[in-house]
């Protein structure tokens, strides 16, 4: 109880005004949150004049009408062709899951070659890398746009995966750590009883690393199934949700879907899935990953 | 002999391993010749080149043009007022991101690693914004900035604001608010991470020589995540003309031109831009580049010499 008492009284009254802090700001995301989903239901008048309160009449038809008109009309060889979401979902698919599960890949066959062998391109590559983090260089899109033209990568998922399979970046660190911090008697008893390079990389190394490969991984697909900016450059006719939601919010000029209300229910509608998927999956992001090496 | 056929094996083994590793980092390391080396080889060259459109008969294609495009970005930085605008805007939106988004991603963080109350609830919600992508949250803010808080304002108190993101006055400071406010995940991710890692010995000498939680917080615990903070304040430099402040999912291609970062002109240019203007893109990146490579290692430089020591 004595003990109890003291804990309360030498509580820093620095932690009572960071604690009120937090509390202040977790309730500022979630006010915009709940404010727009509210909104969904509004009708496009009800908007103008009530812009706070909850809805007089819950449109619920709001949703419905977003998924008839959520598409973008590309241009075609027989004339106009509308994409719509199912196409953009798999395309979705396709870009964010393949990029994510690629690239991670690379990053931990890249990591694997440096960490665990003593060669001097193992030192290069290391190099490379911090090189590739700490040097800015501004303004190469006009280039990378004209390589991928010149190389037919454009508007294929093939191309994208291809130029997304990179290993510079904070992740080839993660794996590099990671990958440094086993101990060299594992591989050496697979060795011993005549196992090759490939059957301890793939027997012995990476089970050990799954759990960072899947958090990595992870990372990458959330970061690919929101990134709009890539397929609007270098897919534009193979659009995503997250280009389609762009192109419905900034570009769509349809009458029926013209409103507030309307763009805040396809907002709404494309950030369930990500939440979810957080929610599910939020003690794997959040406890992994530190940027010396992943806690296990 | 037995040292013999030893050596032999070891050589053999070696010249294996450097069979196997040749094979992993042959396609790595072709894909970043491709589009790391070869895309910004090309950069250096479009910046003096000019795109001759081509007529009936020869098709279009670029052509030298020596500092053509570096004399226009000159021209332009003294008559247009564009670029400074630019410069003043990426600048100011990195110093004041440096100062309120870093100072607080560090309490904040600090709380978190301390496990103070509710900090795993904390940390869930800091790296919420992290995972919500920008067109959404940007569209959700604007909306709620532009039409809500105007409203909820003029009812309490009865002054007449105007749409937040949209007027001249209040565009800037409510965007930079916005990258401040939904940018914390990454940094809460590194910092709490590094700053668990700080053994609780070191705090505990630290409390018994008197210290609070101010007094722990700046002598020993940033000193031991310094490497952690000075990746992040390097890495801000290397990106401080790259940023576009999010200025593409507020605006699209429609910002306001007082509002425009580099970050935000150049991924307008790639947008908009046809084959004839690449070049003065790229004379701009090159330009860009080559303010910020020394800025980036000098900033370094700074750091690693004038930074908090462990001792």
């Amino acid at each position: 109880m004595k003990k109890e008492k003291s804990k309360i009284i030498n509580i820093s009254p620095l932690w009572i005004v960071l604690g009120i802090l937090l509390l202040i700001y977790s309730v500022s995301l979630f006010v915009p949150i709940v404010w727009g989903f509210l909104t969904s239901f509004k009708g496009k008048l009800e908007f103008v004049r009530n812009k706070f309160g909850l809805p007089e009449e819950w449109m619920f038809s709001n949703y419905s009408t977003v998924l008839k008109y959520f598409f973008i009309p590309l241009d075609a060889a027989h004339g106009l062709r509308k994409v719509y979401i199912g196409e953009m979902l798999i395309n979705s698919i396709f870009y964010a899951v393949g990029s994510a599960l690629l690239q991670a890949l690379v990053q931990f066959v890249t990591a694997y070659a440096a960490a665990r062998f003593n060669f001097k391109i193992g030192k290069i590559i290391y190099t490379i890398v911090i090189l590739g983090m700490i040097i800015p260089i501004v303004g190469s899109e006009p280039s990378a746009l004209a390589i991928a033209d010149a190389l037919n990568l454009r508007d294929k998922i093939i191309g994208i995966y291809v130029m997304k399979s990179y290993f510079l970046g904070m992740y080839f660190l993660v794996f590099y750590e990671t990958l440094r911090a086993f101990p060299k008697d594992f591989a050496e008893a697979a060795y011993i009883d005549g196992a090759g390079n490939f059957t301890v990389m793939i027997k012995i190394m990476a089970p050990l690393s799954a759990t960072t490969y899947f958090t990595i991984a992870l990372l990458l697909f959330v970061q690919f199934w929101n990134d709009y900016t890539t397929p609007m450059l270098y897919m534009p006719n193979v659009p995503t949700l997250a280009y389609g939601l762009y192109y419905f919010v900034d570009l769509s000029r349809i009458n029926e879907v013209n409103s507030q209300p309307m763009r805040l229910a396809a907002c709404i509608m494309m950030v369930i899935p990500t939440l979810a998927l957080f929610l599910a999956f939020h003690n794997k992001l959040l406890s992994n990953v530190t940027i010396g090496g992943v806690k296990e | 002999m037995i040292n013999g056929s030893k050596q032999k094996r070891v050589l053999s083994k070696r010249r294996k391993d450097m069979i196997f590793v040749a094979c992993l980092v042959f396609v790595p390391l072709m894909q970043y010749f491709v589009f790391y080396i070869c895309v910004n080889f090309n950069s250096i060259l479009l910046a003096f080149q000019q795109y001759n459109i081509g007529d009936g008969e020869t098709p279009g294609r670029y052509v030298f043009a020596g500092f053509v495009n570096f004399k226009k970005i000159y021209d332009e930085f003294i008559s247009d007022g564009l670029i400074l605008s630019c410069v003043k805007n990426s600048l100011m939106f990195y110093l004041i991101n440096l100062v309120v988004g870093t100072g607080l991603g560090l309490t904040f963080s600090y709380y978190i690693a301390r496990k103070r109350f509710a900090s795993k609830l904390f940390k869930l919600i800091l790296f919420m914004p992290s995972i919500i992508s920008s067109i959404v949250l940007v569209t959700l803010f604007k909306y709620f900035a532009n039409y809500a808080v105007p409203q909820i304002i003029n009812n309490t108190f009865g002054t007449n604001v105007k749409a937040l993101i949209s007027t001249r006055q209040t565009a800037f400071g409510s965007i930079v608010f916005y990258n401040i406010w939904a940018g914390f995940g990454t940094a809460i991710l590194l910092y709490s991470g590094a700053m668990s890692n700080v053994s609780e010995s070191v705090i505990e000498a630290a409390k018994i020589d008197g210290a609070g939680p101010v007094r722990e917080f700046i002598h020993v615990v940033l000193p031991l995540i310094f490497p952690t903070f000075k990746t992040f304040i390097v890495n801000g430099v290397a990106i401080v003309f790259a940023s576009d402040m999010c200025l593409f999912s507020f605006f699209g291609t429609d910002a306001e031109r007082y509002l425009w970062t580099f970050g935000y002109y150049l991924l307008r240019g790639a947008r908009l831009a046809s084959l004839s203007e690449y070049p003065y893109l790229a004379a701009i990146g090159v330009v860009l580049t080559m303010v910020c490579v020394p800025l980036t290692f000098s900033v370094r430089y700074l750091l690693t010499k004038y930074g908090p020591s462990i001792d």
